[in-house]
């Protein structure tokens, strides 16, 4: 019983900071510029142990850059789980500055699952 | 004599068979300009080398530290002659270091082992909260950003959670003195074998020379708790020291939140900004008229919990000729609860000023054009907070690369041109819509702001310090009352 306890819990905390499921997400992280692939990342939990990348589409890009430097939350779908804590947005629909919560101060980071899809 | 003569040497023999086996490694020293020629960690390195130099046959001391700066270089030889000295701290030897540490703590026998002593000693630059706890900087690569650190040789510290589990496991006693900033993000590193030390709180700066301190009240036979609480003590600069003891955390989690936003402020640091003010009113403009309430309720509580901590170690007295008691305040904290009342307000009437020219500027967009084609619109805020001439600049340099594919030159071409478009449409609503200029005007007010300036917020974790002091001496006292588990590894550890 204990044991089943503990793998809820550490259940819990493995899908609050990976994606194991496709779907549309709310993720929070920061824009980089990758110099070597001359793109920009959205990097979740960057400098981490579970870091999280995503190369963004030149449109991606576009639609968020203004946004750099800033930790922000992007409103986007998942569709693909991709394997080494890299992954590939598609329809990315809002973004915003993630506002930082007194309470958590840990700040803000990780993803929160808003619709299960199929993966294609 | 033959029997004192045995004993004598029974004594001592069992004074070597039970002696310490204690170490102290030295990290940091990192994201130090690259043409410096020492770093600003020096007077921390000297300071503690008293530590070292007193206690060299007790300690086995590794300088894992800085890299490339020569007269820090010839600093550490200096100072720690005896010491093991590697060649610069970076991601490898630091891995090295924790590699080492569990390799003799999991030995069979162990060659480290239970009650043996293990102190890591920080004093670098930290960023942000990163994963579990934060990264710190690597030597060689200069440091871009006081909030992220932002550079290619970032360390995180999550993997010294291996060696706290460790350490926990085989009983050895551990303990982390991180002197960064943003350190109290490392506070989680703690258990009941490992005392985490930090200079400040996981969202504040450490400009307060807590390293260069604490490694001057380092005395052998003092324990890392008393060490602290002196160290906290002779501070005068910003930050709020934490500390991993049980009164520490609970203290921490009462005061730490509500005092936050209250030791922000703005300065600027070798061209970088310290500006946790400008992005704490930027984040919070947004939603102030509904936060406004929650702000407010806030700022009561924080008031009214100074105001307990004040009656808390308050006093008996009795007059004389008279038999009415009266209670005797032995901490006056009316000048940081002015300080506070203050500053609460001059925050108040930036979030006002900020969240009435911001609100247009969410709702109204601006249809963007590069030749034929239509793109997305921009809102203003979009096109307002977008450093497009830098965004242009970087697609020019992506430019110059020779290698690039037919197909990826168009696409940074494109880009380029779109970032060009950006900043002229930017420039059309700034002379359509003065008013939005005050928004850049009220950010800006900041920079020069006294109300606004370290000098407000190191003045008020000074006042803070007080109350903290007080409040954890008043815990202490309840705790150790109350707790049969109450376990203490900051106590434990007696240098």
């Amino acid at each position: 019983m204990k044991y089943l306890f503990l793998c809820l819990i550490s259940l819990n905390v493995y899908s609050a900071t990976l994606v194991s499921e496709c779907g549309k997400y709310d993720i929070y992280g920061e824009l980089k510029k990758n110099n070597k692939l001359k793109v920009w990342d959205l990097i979740v939990n960057p400098g981490s142990m579970s870091e999280y990348k995503f190369h963004l589409t030149d449109g991606q890009e576009r639609k968020l850059i203004s946004y750099s430097g800033h930790s922000i939350k992007v409103k986007a779908t998942i569709l693909k789980l991709a394997p080494e804590y890299q992954g590939v947005l598609t329809n990315v629909e809002s973004v915003d500055y993630a506002v930082p919560d007194p309470a958590n101060m840990k700040g803000v980071g990780g993803f929160v699952l808003i619709k299960k899809e199929k993966c294609k | 004599m033959k029997i004192t003569l045995i004993m004598v040497l029974m004594l001592s023999s069992f004074t070597l068979f039970s002696a310490e086996n204690n170490f102290l490694t030295i990290i940091g020293g990192g994201g130090e300009p690259v043409d410096a020629v020492n770093t600003q960690f020096d007077t921390g390195i000297t300071n503690l080398s008293a530590f070292y130099q007193a206690n060299k046959n007790n300690y086995k001391t590794t300088v894992n530290f800085n890299g490339g700066h020569r007269e820090t270089e010839a600093l550490v030889a200096d100072k720690y002659k005896d010491a093991t000295i590697e060649n610069g701290f970076n991601q490898d030897s630091y891995d090295k270091m924790i590699k080492e540490y569990l390799r003799k703590i999991t030995a069979n026998p162990p060659e480290i082992k239970e009650g043996d002593k293990i102190m890591i000693f920080i004093n670098d630059h930290g960023g942000e909260s990163k994963g579990d706890t934060h990264s710190i900087s690597a030597s060689a690569s200069a440091m871009q950003s006081m909030n992220s650190g932002s550079h290619d040789g970032m360390i995180s510290l999550d993997t010294l959670a291996q060696l706290t589990a460790a350490a926990e496991k085989a009983k050895v006693k551990l303990a982390i003195i991180d002197g960064t900033c943003h350190s109290g993000n490392s506070i989680p590193l703690s258990n009941s074998k490992t005392c985490v030390i930090t200079a400040s709180g996981p969202k504040h700066y450490g400009y307060s020379s807590f390293a260069e301190t604490f490694a001057n009240n380092m005395v052998k036979g003092k324990n890392l708790e008393d060490a602290f609480l002196e160290t906290r003590a002779q501070l005068n600069g910003d930050g709020f020291p934490e500390i991993s003891t049980p009164e520490g955390k609970l203290v921490q989690a009462e005061l730490y939140p509500m005092l936050t936003p209250y030791m922000y402020y703005h300065d600027e640091y070798r061209g970088m900004a310290l500006d946790k003010i400008d992005i704490y009113l930027k984040a919070r403009a947004p939603a102030y008229e509904t936060e406004m309430c929650m702000r407010q309720n806030e700022y009561i509580k924080l008031d009214k919990l100074i105001t307990l901590i004040e009656d808390m170690t308050s006093i008996e007295k009795k007059a004389l000729f008279s038999k009415k008691i009266t209670m005797e305040k032995t901490i006056d904290l009316s000048e940081l609860k002015k300080q506070l009342k203050s500053y609460h307000e001059v925050q108040e009437d930036y979030l006002k000023r900020l969240s009435s020219v911001r609100r247009p500027m969410l709702e109204t967009k601006e249809p963007m054009k590069i030749g034929t084609d239509t793109m997305s619109p921009y809102t203003h805020k979009e096109l307002l907070d977008g450093n497009w001439a830098s965004y242009m600049a970087d697609k020019n340099k992506d430019l110059e690369d020779t290698t690039l594919t037919e197909e990826k030159r168009k696409d940074l071409t494109y880009d380029r041109d779109f970032y060009a478009a950006a900043a002229l449409a930017k420039e059309k609503i700034l002379r359509e819509h003065p008013e939005y200029a005050q928004y850049q005007n009220i950010l800006d007010e900041l920079k020069t702001n006294t109300k606004t300036s370290k000098t407000i917020a190191s003045s008020i974790a000074r006042g803070a310090q007080t109350a903290y002091d007080a409040y954890y001496k008043n815990t202490k006292k309840k705790l150790a009352d109350g707790d049969k588990n109450y376990a203490n590894p900051c106590k434990d550890f007696v240098l």
